[in-house]
């Protein structure tokens, strides 16, 4: 299997790209068929990464499986694919949550040009996580934000327009300077001649001490990917984007494109093991801002009034967190910044497509019309709520351990900031609730004119099953935490040595 | 010679929260199956993890004093481990918490008897059932715990349920309303449990109560706990979970829920959990006067308006929740005097009376009457308070004053909650109007959004 690992490791993000254009050139299809079509390439697409991470994937060494495209030339320099403890988690979970989202997204929102373009993101995403060059993960990078870009453009509504104005933005924000970075590893005399041997762009050779000929431009370049980073995970003030994005953008592409926060991974990937001058000079600033980000979010979420926008907030607030976590640069931060990246999207995977079925039903998410379809959809009502409770790391969840790690990882050197990030999860926790009690309890709902017949039908069997399915992820996540973090034991343990400070 | 290992029987104790978690698991599976699950099924269910619960810490109680009462501190292994970090699942089962834990488990026992009928047929049925086995295990984990960190679990557990299960009646505005208010005083209190064993892991690396009792022994010389502030924060969360002034006023707007965890939670356990709190705090009190001395004002404080608040209560349960938050302001007080004995059988005693009483409380004019028809006496026309000898205005400002609850709630919503809403919302209104002008769009002004 080794052996034509490149090739293996190539079909991962190559098939759900191939279904892409399966359905581009299918428009007519019915949205039934659609769906059907697309979850075929989509489970294909899992079960090749649950392939990859069993048979590729050894999670005693920091990149553990590396391919170089066979009798490539040059091109081949550029071409290395690879699974380690940082990725190996990450793949078959984006994989999955493809496949939640594509099966219980209401019908009416998928279209063959939706449904293309959610696979075409997917592939970027399954590419950007198994790319070990830096061309390779700018090219994933940018094509990852170009399907929503692309959808956006294709909306005129005043609020609609503006969404796509900010997202246009922030792509050209996270992708410039992240093209900076790529020519700064192009520009003459910038790699020392041993770095350079292992291939210009190449993610494991920069890692090695003394890859870079001078420290002042690994500075730049570092400070380039990190602003890159920033932008994409959406961290104030660079925000303005998600909470636009979250109300009026296509909410299935929006749950694939961010399915994997990638500028945390990025972070873990390229920033911390090849740029640890710059962690070490950015990243106190970086914690102060990662925190004000989450509290921000958290407090300003408080006074949304549409479910969807406040989901973004709250989205927001939790990137905060996951940033928080890195920063620590200890050994439990990192763990649970890595494991709430997995929680985290889980769970927003879960509130965003019950927030889709409330539209879908009622018409509209503005929380001023809506209330009390917990007597008519008991179910949904449910799995809102444990959602909601395990997004707040309620005991026996994910987040009770991700969160718990992250505080821990801050609190000898900065215990101010894990006392903020803990007034951040009591609001995040109000803000849920709140939510829930105005969609769900609280009398009758006051929109008979969107909801006919007083209808608000329950979960469809496929929404349902999607919904258990993401409860027990994160139940199994908190009860059996240990091996999940034992994955990523061997790289997380050489992160902080990487940058000197353990 | 027949030997039995006592530690069998400390594990069960310590295993004993797992039964009602396993049993609220079989009612969700049996929820999901069948739209309407057998109420017989699920009573069955409840029983059952209630039973094996309740013998094994019988079985512990007994092993504990086989052993000469000696306090066991019993760790059953590393939940979770990064870096130098692990959770520990440590259990501390001694003459403080193996009798409140016996009581707790036995009160959701009759609990569960009680509610199979008084709730039949009733919509909701499962989720109420679903919701104490959650309680239980929750305020198991919450007495057994041997450390703030395994404490603040079964806390989180037992807060989650008392806000659901206030607003157990959900088509109603008013539970709703009230469940909303019950969770915003517990998460934002609750933030006290997190913080005080921060402090601790700064200081002695370590939140096990076994260990913050052998450094506050050294303390006097070292100083190695900060133990005032971390004393006023554990104050602050059982303030929270008691319902103690100025944050009490969430628990007479808990009676929305049914009766029975009314009494459960608001008579038995749940509001006693700040106490029991304190109790376990006690050798980090003894290190903090200021906190000491704050804990005895705010219990006075609490029981005297309490008191009052009761005699001018429209309402029988009501006035049974003034009467509970009075008592906890005592043992506050008895908290605050270093009396933690006395506070531990308090403790007790109140939490069986008053989960008696609430649970009567359905029937209290039936009671009534039957007393007068067997004293053959006529209802008393006399206050149950006596304010004779204060002067009229007085008593007219006292009145004025309890029936509006001392304008506490007021002065916090006036002061904290509108300033965070108003902030928050405005926050988003510029937010809104600046993403509209950077997209150069002046024909929203961000007003869709805002």
């Amino acid at each position: 299997m080794r052996e034509h690992s490149a090739l293996f490791l190539s079909l991962v993000w190559l098939l759900p790209i191939l279904g892409s254009l399966w359905l581009a050139v299918r428009p007519t299809l019915p949205p039934e068929r659609v769906r059907r079509h697309a979850l075929v390439f989509a489970l294909a697409t899992l079960a090749l990464t649950i392939g990859a991470v069993s048979f590729l994937a050894d999670s005693t060494s920091v990149f553990l499986s590396t391919s170089d495209g066979p009798g490539w030339g040059r091109l081949a320099r550029d071409y290395h694919l690879g699974i380690d403890g940082l990725s190996s988690l990450l793949l078959p979970v984006t994989a999955t949550l493809a496949v939640c989202v594509l099966f219980a997204s209401p019908t009416a929102f998928l279209s063959p040009r939706l449904a293309s373009r959610m696979l075409l993101s997917l592939g970027a995403v399954l590419g950007a996580l198994l790319s070990l060059d830096a061309l390779l993960l700018l090219v994933f990078w940018t094509l990852s934000l170009l399907p929503l870009y692309r959808d956006l453009k294709q909306r005129n509504q005043a609020n609609e327009r503006i969404t796509r104005a900010l997202f246009g933005f922030m792509l050209l924000a996270c992708a410039l300077p992240f093209v900076g970075f790529v020519i700064g590893l192009a520009w003459p005399g910038t790699l020392s001649p041993a770095a350079l041997a292992q291939g210009r762009f190449n993610l494991v050779g920069l890692g090695q001490p003394g890859a870079f000929a001078h420290s002042s431009v690994a500075v730049v370049l570092g400070s380039l990917l990190l602003v890159g980073c920033l932008v994409r995970i959406g961290c104030f003030p660079f925000h303005l984007w998600i909470a636009p994005l979250s109300n009026h953008g296509p909410g299935p592409l929006n749950m694939v494109t961010f399915s994997t926060p990638l500028g945390i991974f990025v972070i873990a990937r390229v920033l911390l093991p090849v740029f640890p001058q710059v962690c070490q000079l950015a990243f106190p600033y970086l914690l102060s801002l990662a925190v004000l980000s989450a509290l921000y979010a958290a407090v300003v979420g408080l006074g949304q009034h549409d479910l969807r926008r406040a989901l973004g907030y709250f989205w927001m607030s939790q990137q905060g967190f996951l940033l928080a976590g890195l920063s620590s640069l200890t050994s439990e931060g990192i763990s649970g910044a890595l494991l709430h990246a997995i929680g985290t999207v889980i769970v927003r995977v879960g509130l965003v497509l019950i927030a889709l079925s409330v539209v879908a039903r009622a018409g509209t998410s503005d929380v001023r019309f809506l209330g009390g379809f917990a007597a008519r959809a008991p179910l949904m009502a449910t799995s809102f709520l444990l959602l909601s409770i395990a997004a707040i790391g309620l005991p026996g969840t994910a987040g009770f351990v991700s969160e718990d790690l992250i505080v821990q990882g801050l609190l000898r050197e900065h215990p101010l900031s894990a006392v903020m990030l803990l007034i951040t999860t009591a609001l995040n926790g109000i803000l849920l609730f709140s939510l829930f009690v105005r969609v769900f309890l609280a009398g009758s709902s006051p929109l008979p004119g969107a909801l006919k017949n007083n209808e608000f039908p329950e979960f469809l069997p496929r929404e349902r099953w999607v919904s258990v399915f993401l409860i027990g992820l994160l139940l199994l996540g908190g009860l059996a935490s240990a091996p999940l973090l034992s994955v990523r034991t061997s790289v997380i343990g050489a992160l902080p040595n990487l940058t000197g400070t353990h | 010679m027949l030997h039995i290992d006592t530690n069998l029987f400390f594990m069960a104790a310590a295993c004993a929260p797992a039964w009602p978690a396993l049993g609220t698991l079989f009612i969700g599976i049996l929820s999901q199956r069948h739209q309407r699950a057998p109420e017989g099924t699920v009573v069955a269910i409840s029983q059952l993890a209630l039973w094996l619960s309740f013998i094994s810490q019988v079985a512990a109680t007994i092993a504990y004093f086989v052993r000469n009462a000696q306090p066991v501190d019993l760790t059953l292994g590393s939940f979770y481990r990064a870096g130098d970090y692990g959770f520990e699942l440590r259990f501390l089962l001694d003459q403080t918490s193996l009798p409140i834990c016996l009581v707790a488990s036995l009160l959701v026992l009759a609990t569960s008897r009680f509610s199979a009928h008084y709730l039949h047929r009733e919509r909701g049925f499962n989720r109420f059932f679903a919701l104490m086995l959650v309680f239980s295990c929750g305020i198991q984990l919450t007495v057994l715990a041997g450390s703030y960190d395994m404490l603040f679990a079964g806390w989180e557990l037992v807060g989650l349920t008392s806000v659901l299960l206030v607003g157990f009646f959900q088509k109603r505005a008013g539970p709703v309303r009230a469940s909303m208010r019950v969770l915003v005083t517990y998460r934002l209190c609750d933030i006290g449990l997190l913080v005080a064993p921060i402090l601790l892991h700064l200081s002695i690396h370590s939140s096990a109560f076994v260990d913050v009792q052998r450094a506050t022994r050294v303390a006097s010389e070292h100083h190695a706990i900060p133990a005032t502030a971390t004393a006023l924060f554990l104050l602050v969360a059982a303030m929270g979970k008691s319902a103690q002034f100025p944050v009490g006023g969430w628990l007479p707007r808990a009676m929305e829920g049914p009766t029975a965890s009314s009494a459960v939670f608001y008579g038995g356990l749940s509001v006693h959990a700040g106490v029991y709190l304190l109790i376990r705090s006690a050798p980090l009190f003894d290190q903090a006067p200021l906190a000491k001395l704050l804990l005895i004002v705010i219990g006075l404080l609490t029981a005297i308006m309490a008191v009052l608040s009761g005699q001018v209560s429209g309402d029988a349960k009501s006035g049974l929740a003034y009467a509970t938050i009075a008592q906890v302001g005592l043992m506050f007080v008895e908290c605050g005097l270093g009396l933690s004995r006395l506070a531990t059988a308090h403790l007790i005693a109140h939490a069986v009376l008053r989960y008696y009483q609430f649970l009567r409380i359905p029937s209290v004019l039936q009671d009534a009457l039957e007393q007068r028809a067997a004293l053959g006496a006529q209802p008393s026309t006399q206050p149950a308070g006596h304010l004779d000898s204060l002067t009229l205005p007085i008593r007219l400002l006292l009145y004025r004053l309890a029936i509006e609850r001392f304008e506490v709630e007021a002065v916090l919503d006036r002061f904290i909650a509108r300033p965070v809403f108003f902030a928050a919302h405005w926050l988003g209104q510029q937010e809104a109007r600046l993403a509209a002008r950077l997209a150069g769009d002046r024909s929203t002004d961000g007003k869709g959004d805002a």
